[in-house]
Order: C-alpha cells, then sequence, then structure tokens
C-alpha cells in the first residue's frame, strides 16, 4: 500500500517536471536608472550674534568661562542646499576705545599677560571636550573621532559652546570686542 | 522411430524459419509528444539616463525614441508588458533624502510625476509604483517599442530669494524605471 501511495506520488512529480521550466520563465523586466542632478545654493546662519562674557559684569584675571548653554548655545544652521564643512576662526580682543590695544589670542590654549584662549565643544562631542579657536581658519571638528563638522543639507543644524580663558595680566576697566567667524565651505 | 519423429519435427521448424521475420514486421507505432517551453527575454536601452540639472516644479521630456523595449528574437511567445516606477532617493543617503512618486500625476513638496509616451501615440501615460500596461497589445519575438519619459519635478523645499531649491543641492537623485513581461 505505502509502495502504492509513493509510486504515485513520484508520477505527479515526474509529471509535473516539464512544466516546471516554463513557470519559472514565463516573466522578464528590464530596468532603466533614470538620474536628476538638483540646484545647488550654499549658506549657513548662527542664531547667537553676541556673547556677552559676563553679562554686565566685569571679567576677572586668568579666569575661564563658558557660554551659559555649554554644548548648545549657538546653532548652526545649513540655510542652502549644499554639504558644508564648517570652518571657525578667532581674532585677537580690541579695546573697543583704542583697537590697538589688544588681547591677543593664544595659539597654544595657554593664557598670559595679555593673551586670552578660546575653545568651542560641539554638542554631542565627548563631555567637556574643547578644540582650540585660533587666528587660522579651521574646520570644526569632533574631539571624539576628529571627523569634520559637515551640515549636509537644507535645515540641517548644529550646536556648539564656547569657553573662553582670560589673560594673567590685564588693564582692568576696558571694554575688550573680539570676533568669531563661523564659515562653510562646500564639503 | 524416436529419431524419425526428431528428425521431422526439425525439418518442420527449418521449413518455418524464413517465414517468422514476415510475422514478426507487422507495423508498430510510437508517438513523440513534446511541448516547447515558452520562455522570453526581453531588453531595455539605455540602461542609464540622466536628465541633467532640474529645477524644482518643472517638467523635463525626453525624445519619444530615446528608451527602446525589446522583445529578443530567440523568444519563443508573446508577452503582456508593464511598466512601473519607484521612489527617487538622494545617491549619496537614500535613507536621508527623497522624493515619493505621485499616484495621481500632482506633484508637491518631496513628489514628483513620471509619465511615458509610445513613440507614435497620443498621450502620456502615468507611471506609478503599481504595475501600468506598458503597450496594449501583445509583442511578439523580435517586436520592439520605442517610447519617452516626462518628468514634473517636486515644488521646492525652500526658497531663497526668489528661487526656490531642493534641500540637497549639488547631489544625483536617482530613480529606477522597469519594464517587465508575462507570457501572453
Amino acid at each position: 500500500m505505502k509502495i502504492r501511495v509513493i509510486t504515485i506520488l513520484l508520477a505527479i512529480i515526474l509529471a509535473a517536471i516539464p512544466y516546471l521550466p516554463v513557470v519559472a520563465e514565463d516573466d522578464g523586466n528590464g530596468t532603466t536608472t533614470i538620474t536628476m542632478n538638483t540646484e545647488a545654493v550654499m549658506g549657513v546662519s548662527l542664531d547667537q550674534a553676541e556673547w556677552r562674557v559676563e553679562g554686565e559684569e566685569d571679567v576677572s584675571l586668568n579666569t575661564t568661562y563658558k557660554t551659559d548653554l555649554p554644548a548648545s548655545w549657538c546653532t548652526i544652521t545649513n540655510t542652502g542646499n549644499t554639504n558644508v564643512t564648517i570652518f571657525i576662526k578667532g581674532d585677537d580682543a580690541k579695546w573697543v576705545s583704542d583697537p590697538s590695544k589688544k588681547w591677543t589670542l593664544s595659539s597654544t590654549g595657554n593664557n598670559g599677560k595679555n593673551i586670552y584662549a578660546l575653545w568651542y565643544h560641539i554638542k554631542g562631542d565627548t563631555a567637556d571636550s574643547y578644540t582650540l579657536v585660533s587666528k587660522d581658519l579651521a574646520s570644526m571638528k569632533w574631539t571624539r573621532d576628529a571627523e569634520l563638522l559637515n551640515l549636509a543639507k537644507h535645515s540641517d543644524t548644529q550646536q556648539f559652546g564656547l569657553k573662553l580663558l582670560t589673560p594673567t595680566q590685564f588693564i582692568g576697566g576696558r571694554t575688550m570686542e573680539a570676533q568669531i567667524t563661523i564659515s562653510a565651505v562646500a564639503a | 522411430m524416436k529419431l524419425g519423429i526428431i528428425g521431422i519435427l526439425l525439418a518442420g521448424i527449418l521449413a518455418l524459419i524464413p517465414c517468422l521475420p514476415a510475422t514478426a514486421q507487422d507495423s508498430g507505432t510510437i508517438t513523440i509528444t513534446m511541448t516547447g517551453a515558452k520562455e522570453f527575454s526581453i531588453n531595455l536601452t539605455p540602461a542609464n539616463w540622466s536628465f541633467g540639472t532640474v529645477s524644482p516644479n518643472t517638467v523635463n521630456t525626453t525624445d519619444l525614441t530615446q528608451f527602446n523595449l525589446t522583445v529578443n528574437p530567440t523568444s519563443t511567445c508573446a508577452v503582456n508588458t508593464y511598466i512601473t516606477g519607484e521612489n527617487a532617493v538622494w545617491a549619496d543617503d537614500p535613507g536621508a533624502y527623497n522624493w515619493t512618486l505621485s499616484s495621481n500625476e500632482q506633484n508637491d513638496i518631496k513628489v514628483y510625476v513620471l509619465w511615458f509616451k509610445l513613440d507614435g501615440e497620443e498621450s502620456y501615460i502615468p507611471i506609478t509604483k503599481g504595475q501600468t500596461s506598458f503597450y496594449s497589445s501583445t509583442l511578439g519575438p523580435g517586436d520592439s517599442k520605442q517610447f519617452g519619459l516626462k518628468l514634473l519635478t517636486p515644488q521646492p523645499d525652500f526658497t531663497e530669494g526668489a528661487t526656490g531649491y531642493f534641500s540637497v543641492g549639488s547631489a544625483i537623485v536617482q530613480t529606477h524605471v522597469t519594464v517587465s513581461a508575462v507570457v501572453a
């Protein structure tokens, strides 16, 4: 009885074999890849234009100050649509009454007489990690992996905060002003 | 006596031998049946096409002979053909930016429209993510059809001055158009 059942099953399978190739080969397709290129416009914006380090108070010698939001004080927004790398550049701080009187921006992170230092911290980077800002234009980087700070498309944002170390010596009573430039370069 | 009988029998057998082949030559027929497989292949050219730089909310067309679909001559059957499209994606980062293929011939922000038109036909037919009949009749081995595409880009993601832009610039946005065939 079992042999008979197996024989019948085999017979059905063998009978079906001639049709299998037909079923397997009865469709086909061809594909074309269509590409479109988009127009580019470049731009970034900052939502902060000023940092009054101690508000209306004076700063002290050899003291570190951070923006009130250490990691998210300023938001950079890609207002264009180009994948951009963000660059940063600092400057000497100048006495507003006589710009020839300066605090030099440190290139080493060490302060000194009329020498101050400035750093930034990118939101999401290693906690309390800061990167020095110098007078040379430099790409902003994450300390965790040295990756460049990029804003790939329109409305992409990134936040950062600043840290400042005042000189070890300076003449008090002078209002000093420095400018930081954030710029975007096509990646 | 016995030898005599055996001798007669042998003589009888020998006498019959020439007659045996005549008896075996009765005709026999073997019927062989075979069903030819329905096999086919199609070829769509070119494999790649670029619209170049496109602006938001604009219509772009190709020549009506730009694309060619051929049922290969070695095919053994006629086929019915269908055309489908896909969402378009930013080639650098498909998950980050894409355009949905419209299902109603209307564009929108991040929604684009695609049509095709067979050479010699009257009107454009929308391409959607579902199957649309490519050619109203069957195509046989060696048959070919030329066609063109029409693209309506999405509305701008943002405007700078009076000009609209997509969120990704200097970018390649890519999609696929597929023509498929099944045995008619």
